[in-house]
């Protein structure tokens, strides 16, 4: 089962979703972790993030969105010019960062799907972002029953969180395991694991996940592990760059990646009206740098992670031309200083083109904690 | 390079310097400095004084501040202020890069650089809105983290309707519940009603001198657009409206005089993006060297956000919040790219613009985004072709004075 996850998340659109199109079905592409997928699901549709995984040549997105975009947005425009993401019914754009933003109003302008929809995501925490943000949700719930005429109920809702939290609580099982002093995957297969959940019908996901599970605590633990290694930073949705660390000879115990542990961590409450659960629940999640006022919750997150998974270094990886992760430094940096964290930092673009260079300080980063230990 | 110790005594120090020997030499030019002077020397007196300093961002209206009584200090007319000065600006950008990759916006990174020196005294408290775009998101949320210094963040999503605009005045006025807690001062509406008259003269001349200049030839030079970007950091003061009053009197005289700024206008030149803050001069060069001068710009003042009841506290708010979301560069690149084609629509049709520069700024990565889009859509409507090139509008040494200068004479000529 763990193979079929790997599989899974390895194409796209997966035979899962190729399936799915065949009953007439559609599927809707979002762009940000904090979007509340439970919305597309409770309108009968299937939800798939939008990734630019091993995308190596931007040769017309780097035309349209200029070298200085940062490669992961220009990777998700080239696979949606390439006619990659042409099993889309529509796409909902965020304004997570500018550079989501701009790929959306590129992606309009370029090559218009039946359903397309903007959705404000506050840059604040607050009960007064909350409210603002559960609007944004009914309105994109509106949008959707006119476009597709289809009814989105509360119960439909509900029963949406329902099967969302039970992936949460699955993947938070998995990382427990991780937790191990031999853990029985490497971080490599655990992102794996979750990109397979941004891209296929939920249910059969969360089957196919319990399975995987007991196969992975089966499984052989991996052993003579130089350093755990935890991973933070701008978007990876390419398992390759954990990889890369991994064959130095690191394990990823855990991160604090909106395609990693960020995307599932905490559940949404399942009382009271859904709306504002989920508007609550996503805008409290685990944080981006993007909100202005979380910087110190991500920093403990970021801590906490470092002592539940004993953590022996970090590796805060910045993609270029990423404000967020890159403006965060200064802060960050200062704090884990102060926490007296090994961390290494480094920049690195989508296609990984300076892969050795990545590993050749990676390798000289575990040394460095292999001293320390 | 003499060693600094406080900043705003420096840029105080050097308006008063840049004034004396103007006073002297071109007594006629006086008016164009004597706002920033007074900016700058009123910050440098408030500490002396016992008054609260707040430092804000462009996204939030100075009013509010003026209102309070509290003496704000905008990071970014710090930094486009100081890009003026090369060396000084090089130091600070150095500075910064050690502390956050060299991507990030200059805007930000001077101000960075320039509060990990310790050259700066911290202020009361800090306020900031989500605009402009990511740099700023994350620059003064971390500045604020890292030096602890109290501060208040506003969420500004670009929504340009009443929802939109109520959401970030209930913020604003939480916002001034931060700031009487945190300077002693209070919101007292007359002193309110004070300022916000003030802006609405602010506004009302920004929105009469885009009027006269689209008049054919331009009345005004294209270096004023470049220096109303003081109004970020003085809407609200009697000052800007007395540099504005003089703008519009000028170019009324002009339009009247059916004179132009120049002896002979060869081509009216569509701004694309930032001024290059480094060297504002550079229009200047375009002027005489071209006969080409800027009607507008795609980032200008132009539009009369005014305050009908000064006196309705709601009201004030919700007009500031909408004038947090007209900030040129979080009107223009917030927002969905829409408003900037629409900006530069204006510019050819209203302002019968023939030539077009986007001389943009290489952390201005948002609208490098949407680049080409802008310049196709120019390309089709109005059959020009754009001038593309990447500068940091704050530092000349990415691109120099001269190579922007070959640039555009290489365009000019190709042109003709
Ligand atoms: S890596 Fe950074 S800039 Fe790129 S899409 Fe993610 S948050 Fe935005
Ligand atoms: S909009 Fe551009 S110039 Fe303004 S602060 Fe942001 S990146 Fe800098």
């Amino acid at each position: 089962m763990i193979k079929e996850l790997f599989r899974k998340s390895d194409v796209f659109p997966n035979d899962s979703v190729t399936v799915w199109k065949d009953q007439g079905k559609k599927v809707i592409g979002f762009m940000c972790s904090y979007f509340p997928e439970e919305v597309i699901h409770a309108a009968g549709m299937l939800p798939f993030r939008i990734r630019g995984g091993s995308c190596t040549r931007t040769n017309c997105s780097d035309a349209v969105m200029s070298n200085y975009s940062c490669s992961f947005a220009r990777s998700c425009l080239e696979l949606a010019m390439n006619g990659t993401y042409g099993f889309l019914d529509g796409l909902i754009g965020q304004d997570s960062c500018s550079q989501m933003e701009r790929l959306y109003d590129n992606w309009r302008f370029r090559t218009r799907l039946p359903f397309m929809h903007l959705l404000h995501l506050p840059y604040k925490n607050s009960d007064a972002g909350i409210e603002w943000y559960r609007h944004e949700i009914s309105v994109l719930i509106e949008s959707l029953e006119k476009a597709f005429q289809v009814t989105v109920t509360n119960e439909n809702l509900a029963r949406a969180i329902e099967v969302y939290n039970e992936t949460r609580m699955l993947l938070r099982s998995l990382y427990e395991l991780r937790r191990n002093e031999n853990p029985p995957l490497t971080g490599a297969q655990s992102q794996s694991i979750i990109l397979a959940a941004t891209s296929m019908p939920r249910e059969e996901y969360n089957e196919l996940l319990r399975a995987a599970l007991r196969e992975i605590r089966s499984g052989e633990p991996i052993r003579d592990i130089r350093a755990r290694l935890m991973v933070v930073g701008s978007s990876i949705d390419d398992p390759t760059f954990i990889k890369i660390i991994e064959d130095q000879g690191g394990l990823v115990v855990t991160d604090a990646l909106c395609f990693g542990g960020r995307y599932f961590w905490e559940p949404v409450d399942n009382q009271g009206d859904p709306l504002l659960a989920l508007a609550g629940a996503y805008l409290s999640r685990p944080k981006c740098p993007r909100m202005m006022n979380e910087h110190i919750p991500l920093f403990e997150f970021i801590t906490d992670m470092v002592q539940n998974y004993k953590v022996d270094g970090i590796i805060f990886q910045k993609m270029k031309f990423c404000n967020f992760w890159g403006g965060e430094s200064l802060f960050l940096e200062k704090k884990l200083k102060e926490f007296r964290i090994p961390f290494l930092s480094i920049e690195r673009e989508q296609d990984l083109t300076n892969a050795a260079q990545i590993a050749t300080r990676v390798e000289a980063f575990i040394e460095m904690i292999e001293g320390a230990i | 390079m003499k060693e600094i110790k406080d900043i705003v005594e420096y840029m105080a120090t050097s308006l008063t310097s840049i004034m004396d020997h103007i006073t002297k030499k071109y007594p006629e030019r006086r008016w164009l400095y004597e706002a920033q002077q007074h900016y700058w020397v009123s910050i440098h007196q408030a500490r002396q004084m016992g008054i609260p300093v707040v430092w804000h961002n462009q996204s939030i209206p100075p009013e509010l501040l003026y209102a309070m009584g509290v003496v704000p200090l905008c990071l970014d007319v710090l930094s486009t202020s100081m890009a003026a000065f090369h060396v000084l600006s090089s130091r600070y950008l150095d500075i910064s890069h050690k502390y956050v990759p060299e991507y990030v916006c200059a805007v930000n990174k001077i101000v960075i650089g320039v509060v990990m020196s310790g050259d700066i005294p911290l202020p009361d408290a800090m306020i900031y809105a989500s605009g402009p775009c990511d740099s700023a998101r994350i620059s003064y949320p971390m500045i604020a983290e890292t030096l602890n210094i109290p501060h208040f963040s506003v969420d500004a999503p670009f929504q340009d309707n009443q929802r939109g605009y109520q959401y970030i005045a209930g913020q604003l006025k939480e916002a001034v519940a931060f700031l009487e807690e945190m300077t002693g001062k209070r919101l007292d509406t007359s002193a309110m009603a004070r300022v916000i008259e003030q802006s609405n003269l602010s506004y009302d001349l920004f929105s009469q001198i885009a009027e006269l200049r689209k008049t054919t030839p331009c009345p005004l030079p294209g270096k004023l657009l470049a220096m109303n970007s003081v109004a970020l950091g003085m809407s609200g003061t009697p000052q800007l409206v007395k540099f504005l009053k003089k703008q519009y009197e000028d170019g009324l005289e002009k339009v009247r005089r059916k004179e132009g700024c120049l002896p002979v206008e060869r081509k009216r030149v569509a701004w694309m993006q930032n001024p290059v803050f480094f060297n504002i001069g550079i229009v200047d060069w375009m002027e005489k060297e071209f006969g080409a001068v800027l009607p507008m710009d795609a980032f200008g003042w132009r539009r009369a956000a005014l305050i009908e009841d000064v006196l309705d506290k709601d009201a004030v708010f919700e007009g500031l919040a909408k004038r947090s979301l007209m900030v040129p560069m979080t009107h223009m690149g917030s927002s969905p790219v829409e408003y900037w084609m629409e900006s530069a629509t204006e510019l050819f049709r209203d302002y019968q613009c023939d030539t077009a520069i986007f001389a943009g700024h290489v952390g201005c990565t948002h609208f490098w985004a949407v680049g080409k889009l802008l310049k196709d859509m120019i390309y089709d409507r109005f059959g020009v072709t754009t001038l593309v090139f990447d500068i940091d509008a704050l530092d000349p040494r990415y691109v120099g004075t001269d190579v922007i200068q070959n640039r555009i004479r290489d365009f000019m000529e190709t042109i003709g």
